[in-house]
């Protein structure tokens, strides 16, 4: 059932305003932007950060020195039970997920695991950013024993530039890693979803982290430009616009598209594998980047995708105009776009009914997916087209087409027993990372994503003691 | 026999009745004897006689946009014929940020007359006259540099300058690069001179200053002996000037808001407000402001926002009609003619051309 409506609600929520967390604590500025929850109502206020606030920030930041590693994990651990137990900001836990889940679309149930999942990037950051760590390398120069030589592993800057999107609230998993190796960390968060960045850093703030660690800028749009030009390096988030934008810069790094895919191979299309690919749309509400949008099937890829949509049209039925929807809540121009763009695809042959996509919310908002769609074959652009919603193309695969319809791609999953594809794909440059049999949607913060994050972050340098 | 525009441009500015002096100019930029080769040449196209419709300022929107002209066209044809035996006028350049440069004469009659306002409205907002000034705007062809020169003649202070070069910068901008390292070079040259110079008083743009307050060293010089602080060139917003006001309590901060194309910079109604309550007004009747739709070109109501067109009228210059790249809240003008400005930004886009905010 839906949450009943509570008569003033929002115009009480309206007034939750999210000051800036600066080099100098809290900060308001006259720059305002309301959030609004999806279909509506607004739900808070947020500062924005002029550049030269931005700048002032980072400069204190790089003049401020970090603290000791053992602290940073200790003060990591205590900030994670702090993000789950405390009031921050006048927030308690559920309070705060009750706001993810009002503006990021996402239901009850994984608004909640995802902000659980948030808290374990913070307490997990220091093992987590360790992984990338070189076995040839240690973590100070301390560690070199007298009359020997290691590798030193060492900042590559001091200040990090972290502009988040908001599609989940684990984005803050990237710049969380940073901190615990030493950076201080310049925030930019989504402005649709600007609520767990901000309790990330109250949290890291209440567990002894210094104002300098960590700081929340929210900025226009032109801002974002301008933490990624303050900071020694950047980490950012979007499309190929983006990514090509930054093509060229060693010092920032871009989680850029996924366009994940899974390939099942001739005779694996078992009812086990239509419910892993129907796990791998659905999960995360379609819309992260490791969400399968393309499915590769050797064999019968139109009896794969009828199989497919009866299964998801069955699990999102009952759930569309409750709490627990399965795709999505979105605002109805958004959702009215998003469906004009499938309406007009020419080749793409629609499995699910389109006028069966989109259901409206009782909450306000419109309620997206699942889609289930057809292609011809497996050279057929549509194959790429990612969009925030569980929708998935379904196109032929045989042998012969090889790796290639594989390119371009976040994750794929391989359903498929063949050693030499599983080869190739791992030896393929446009892959990203390689599923075996499992869903694209399993892994974890732990796992390298567009490689591990320390590698970016960190190099080694040759310490050699006499 | 009326007087003549010339000689109501002798009277006191206090005196001269508005209507009047539009008549009179009119009378001078549309007749074969006294006018311009270019107005004389675009009166044939209008499809009004100046001379006889024009009844009041509202209805300089009548005519057209003449900037196109003043880009391309040889500056002998701006001239009006009328002005003949004097001295050669200067000419200046808009900055050239949207599009090619608009070319501007101004005549020494009216760069006196600029001078004695800008000097009286200084001293009004405690400008510490007679004490180093550092002005790093841009000179070479435009006006900025050149007019507060004499300035700093007429308040007895020594100007120590950095020159910009707008239009360099914005071609780095817009090709896609960045502006660092122009930046960096023109705070290194402010660095000579804030190390080694008392400087009481600042004009520059509110980027370059912003650059320049993050060095730590050159803030706390300044902070001991600056006085007056003025913005212009691009947009100052208002948390900027909250951060820079709280960094130097001592100082008059102003936003200087004007246009080459209307000959000079708008009239602070109250010279020592901050920024973010500053009005602006204009010079009845030589420059008049209007705050329009930009889709019906008709007044917005007073309170919101609209497209910025500013007039020059003198006997130098008649720009009627010319519609400015920014945008300003609507604010009833004293005497009613045209409107003061508040709240001026720069509009998103102009004539089709991205506008590149740059270091000014």
């Amino acid at each position: 059932m839906p949450a009943p409506a509570v008569p003033g609600a929002a115009a009480e929520a309206a007034e939750l305003e999210l000051p800036l967390l600066t080099a100098r604590g809290e900060q308001r500025t006259r720059a305002r932007e309301t959030v609004h929850a999806v279909g509506g109502p607004p739900v808070a206020s947020l500062s924005l950060a002029p550049d030269l606030l931005v700048a002032q920030t980072l400069a204190r930041q790089k003049r401020a020195a970090p603290l000791p590693a053992e602290e940073r994990a200790r003060r990591l651990a205590e900030a994670a039970e702090r993000f789950l137990d405390d009031v921050l900001g006048g927030l308690a836990f559920a309070e705060h997920v009750r706001l993810v889940r009002q503006v990021s679309g996402h239901n009850a149930a994984l608004s909640e695991r995802l902000s659980r999942a948030v808290a374990d990037a913070i307490a997990q950051a220091p093992d987590r950013a360790d992984r990338a760590r070189p076995r040839g390398s240690v973590r100070s120069w301390r560690e070199v024993g007298r009359g020997g030589g290691s590798g030193v592993w060492t900042r590559r800057g001091e200040t990090l530039g972290a502009v988040l999107s908001g599609n989940t609230p684990t984005i803050q998993n990237g710049w969380l890693q940073a901190l615990a190796l030493g950076y201080r960390v310049a925030v930019r968060p989504s402005r649709r979803e600007p609520f767990t960045a901000h309790r990330v850093i109250a949290a890291l703030r209440a567990a002894g982290f210094r104002d300098t660690d960590a700081a929340y800028l929210p900025t226009a749009r032109t801002g974002a430009s301008a933490i990624l030009r303050r900071a020694d390096l950047g980490l950012t988030y979007g499309g190929d616009a983006v990514k090509a934008e930054y093509a060229g810069s060693s010092t920032i790094k871009v989680g850029g598209p996924g366009r994940s895919k899974t390939l099942i191979a001739r005779d694996r299309a078992t009812p086990r594998t239509v419910e892993a690919v129907a796990e791998s749309v659905t999960a995360l509400s379609g819309t992260a980047c490791v969400n399968t949008t393309a499915v590769l099937v050797e064999g019968d890829h139109t009896g794969f995708a009828r199989e497919l949509a009866a299964l998801l049209g069955e699990r999102a039925a009952e759930r569309r105009g409750t709490e627990d929807h399965l795709g999505p809540r979105v605002a109805d121009e958004a959702a009215e776009a998003l469906l004009a763009h499938l309406r007009g695809r020419p080749g793409a042959r629609p499995v699910t009914p389109l006028d069966e996509v989109a259901a409206a919310h009782p909450e306000g908002g419109t309620v997206l997916g699942p889609a289930v769609l057809t292609v011809d074959g497996p050279g057929n652009p549509l194959l790429a087209a990612e969009l925030p919603f569980p929708c998935v193309w379904v196109a032929p695969w045989t042998r012969e087409d090889g790796a290639g319809p594989l390119r371009d791609s976040l994750v794929v999953n391989a359903v498929t027993g063949d050693a030499e594809l599983i080869d190739a794909l791992l030896r393929d440059p446009g892959i990203t990372n390689v599923h075996l049999d499992a869903p694209t949607v399993r892994g974890g913060g732990d796992l390298p994503h567009e490689d591990y994050i320390g590698g970016f972050l960190m190099r080694n340098k040759a310490v050699v003691t006499g | 026999m009326p007087r003549s525009l010339i000689d109501l441009e002798l009277e006191d500015a206090a005196k001269i009745d508005p209507d009047e002096y539009l008549q009179a100019a009119l009378r001078w930029h549309f007749s074969e004897e006294t006018g311009s080769p270019l107005w004389l040449e675009l009166a044939r196209d209008l499809d009004f006689d100046p001379l006889t419709d024009v009844r009041s300022f509202d209805d300089l929107g009548r005519f057209p946009d003449i900037a196109r002209h003043l880009r391309e066209r040889p500056v002998e044809d701006l001239l009006p014929r009328g002005l003949a035996g004097e001295p050669a006028p200067s000419v200046f350049e808009t900055g050239g940020t949207t599009g090619s440069p608009k070319r501007l004469v101004y005549t020494d009659r009216w760069v006196q007359r600029a001078l004695a306002w800008k000097a009286d409205e200084l001293r009004e907002a405690g400008f510490p006259a007679g004490a180093p000034w550092l002005v790093a705007m841009p000179s070479g062809p435009h006006a900025f540099g050149h007019t507060t020169r004499l300035q700093a003649k007429a308040l007895g202070s020594v100007l120590h300058t950095v020159d910009l070069d707008p239009r360099w910068v914005k071609k780095l901008i817009a090709a896609g690069g960045s502006a660092d390292d122009y930046l960096a070079h023109v705070i290194d040259q402010l660095g000579h001179v804030i190390r080694s110079q008392r400087i009481a008083a600042v004009t520059t743009t509110p980027p370059i200053f912003a650059e320049l307050l993050l060095d730590e060293e050159l803030t706390d010089r300044l902070r001991h002996s600056l006085r007056y602080l003025a913005f212009a060139g691009a947009h100052l917003d208002d948390d900027t000037y909250d951060l820079i006001a709280e960094t130097f309590p001592d100082a008059v901060v102003q936003n200087i808001y004007g246009s080459t194309m209307v000959l000079t910079t708008a009239r602070l109604r109250t010279p020592t407000a901050p920024p973010p309550s500053a009005v602006y007004d204009g010079y009845p009747p030589f420059v008049v402001f209007s705050v329009l739709d930009p889709d019906t070109g008709e007044p917005v109501e007073y309170g919101r926002r609209g497209q910025v067109r500013m007039s020059h009228i003198s006997s130098g210059v008649f720009i009627p009609n010319n519609l400015e790249r920014d945008s300003a809240i609507r604010v009833a003008a004293p005497g009613g003619i045209g409107d003061a400005l508040s709240s001026p930004r720069p509009l998103a886009a102009f004539e089709g051309e991205q506008v590149v905010q740059g270091v000014y």
